[in-house]
């Protein structure tokens, strides 16, 4: 687990940029899954944007906390992706979570972030047991001063 | 297909609310939404949500009283319209389906309309007796769309005729609204109840920042308040109701600022002959206030739909596109193949 000290919004975009730079490569073969844990505040959506930002999105990524899920096209080696941002913010429970259709987003080449992934612990579980098509990676956000977060990285799969 | 006043069912299943809803030209007959405040009750208890289930149990008894209360059948209606976009993929689904469905059953032809220009038409929408309503629109129009999920301002130079110039580029006035309201612990959607206790508040207790304020340009932003409402709530600790009023009196006066700046700046620059204002947050009174206001002091006369139920979502306002759709022949070519676009913009 590595672990970041994050003292503003460019830094939690940079953190995004270096990691989907990291795991890019994975996506000739599998889906990428950033599942971000924090409260509110904390720079999740900051943080999409930043992957937004590596891969050329042309439209600015906006918080979907009210539709729950949008959707962005990028392009992997010339081929069409997209770019799944979800919010659960307003999910109450997993079995709401559950209709959003995620397993369906995880085709290889595709990038799903979710934001308060938390909330779904089990379902997270659920998408990462089939590691050859799904590699997963936790960023769990801390707030620990007014203009400082904490951003602890680890691997789930 | 020559009728003036065509009498269309509207289905709208962009988000969270189930709705359908029919119109005779401008004129709303009926206006039906199971929306998790209102309706379960009536439809055996079902509590509506963002499940696709969800619409898939209300879709079909919300259609079947808005025929009722319209006292029509569907023998009697002369096209199906239904929201393609902007919302959540799985819930347009939902309601594309089925008016897919009925427009193949019942041979009509079928109309798709974006959810936005629901919203931004919604001033034009008259009672069921023709009254209320714009009488003499004149362009060049400009609207401000501000809800749960969007926040907008778009130039209109004719029906059918739209420009985005200005969006935010976070989150959206009423999630801001919304979420400030989680931090003041007033329960969820808060945005209102955040609006009514601001009432009793005093603005100018804490100071907000309005954001983009020496921008020149027409987006918005509502993070940075989110944030610092967030910061001052971790400053101030626990705090009584009076002191919360305060709180939220004082970050409302900001966000209104934010919005009516905007738009000022907007009608500064294009000089338009009305402003539109649509979206559930146009309910919150301080707004509707202040974007009166302002634009009374450019000369700009402001619409807005004439009741509330057609500010937050609604097939209504759908059925008003749809109408203009009509008349410039603007129909599906090949109904099998309609999709939603979940990222549908102006």
């Amino acid at each position: 687990m590595a672990e970041k000290i994050l003292e503003s919004e460019n830094q939690t975009q940079e953190l995004a940029r270096q990691l989907i730079s990291q795991y890019h490569q994975e996506l000739g073969e599998k889906a990428l899954l950033f599942a971000l844990e924090g409260d509110l505040g904390a720079g999740k959506t900051t943080f999409t944007k930043g992957i937004g930002n590596f891969l050329a999105v042309k439209q600015p990524i906006r918080s979907p906390g009210y539709i729950l899920v949008s959707e962005y096209p990028f392009s992997y080696e010339g081929d069409p992706k997209k770019l799944f941002h979800i919010d659960l913010w307003r999910v109450q429970d997993f079995s709401e979570a559950q209709t959003l259709e995620l397993p369906q987003m995880l085709r290889p080449g595709n990038i799903v972030v979710v934001e308060w992934a938390q909330k779904i612990p089990e379902m997270i579980e659920d998408l990462i047991s089939n590691p050859t098509k799904v590699k997963a990676i936790r960023i769990h956000i801390d707030q620990t001063a007014e203009n400082e977060r904490s951003a602890k990285i680890d691997e789930l799969n | 297909m020559s009728s003036t006043e065509p009498k269309i069912l509207s289905i709208d299943t962009s988000c969270d609310e189930t709705a359908a809803a029919v119109t005779s030209g401008l004129k709303i007959l009926s206006n039906v939404i199971a929306s998790q405040v209102k309706t379960h009750a009536k439809f055996g208890g079902v509590e509506p949500g963002v499940a696709r289930r969800e619409h898939q149990k209300l879709i079909n008894p919300v259609i079947q009283e808005s025929l009722k209360q319209a006292k029509i059948g569907m023998e009697g209606i002369e096209a199906i319209a239904v929201t393609q976009g902007p919302g959540l993929a799985i819930a347009l689904e939902v309601g594309i389906e089925k008016a897919k469905e009925l427009a193949q059953k019942f041979q009509k032809p079928l109309i798709a309309v974006n959810h936005m220009e629901g919203h931004l038409l919604s001033p034009f929408a008259q009672d069921h007796k023709g009254e209320r309503g714009i009488s003499y629109p004149k362009f060049l129009a400009l609207g401000l769309l501000v809800s749960g999920g969007h926040t907008e301002l778009v130039l209109m130079k004719d029906f059918g005729k739209y420009e985005l110039v200005g969006q935010t580029l976070d989150d959206a006035a009423g999630e801001c609204f919304d979420k400030v309201a989680r931090i003041l612990e007033l329960g969820y959607p808060g945005g209102p109840a955040l609006s009514k206790m601001a009432q009793a508040g005093n603005d100018g207790a804490f100071r907000f920042p309005i954001p983009l304020k020496w921008s020149e340009d027409l987006n918005f932003s509502f993070s940075g308040l989110k944030t610092a409402a967030l910061y001052l709530s971790q400053k101030l600790g626990d705090i009584n109701s009076e002191v919360k009023a305060d709180f939220a009196a004082s970050f409302e006066k900001a966000a209104v600022a934010h919005l009516v700046d905007k738009l000022t700046k907007a009608a500064v620059k294009f000089k338009p002959k009305m402003i539109l204002i649509g979206g559930g947050v146009i309910n919150n009174q301080r707004l509707q206030r202040e974007v009166k206001e302002g634009m009374a002091y450019l000369s700009i006369p402001v619409h807005l739909a004439f009741e509330n139920d057609l500010l937050t979502d609604n097939a209504a306002m759908i059925g008003i596109s749809a109408n203009f759709k009509f008349q410039r022949e603007e129909f599906v070519k090949d109904p099998e193949k309609l999709e939603r676009i979940p990222n549908l913009s102006f």
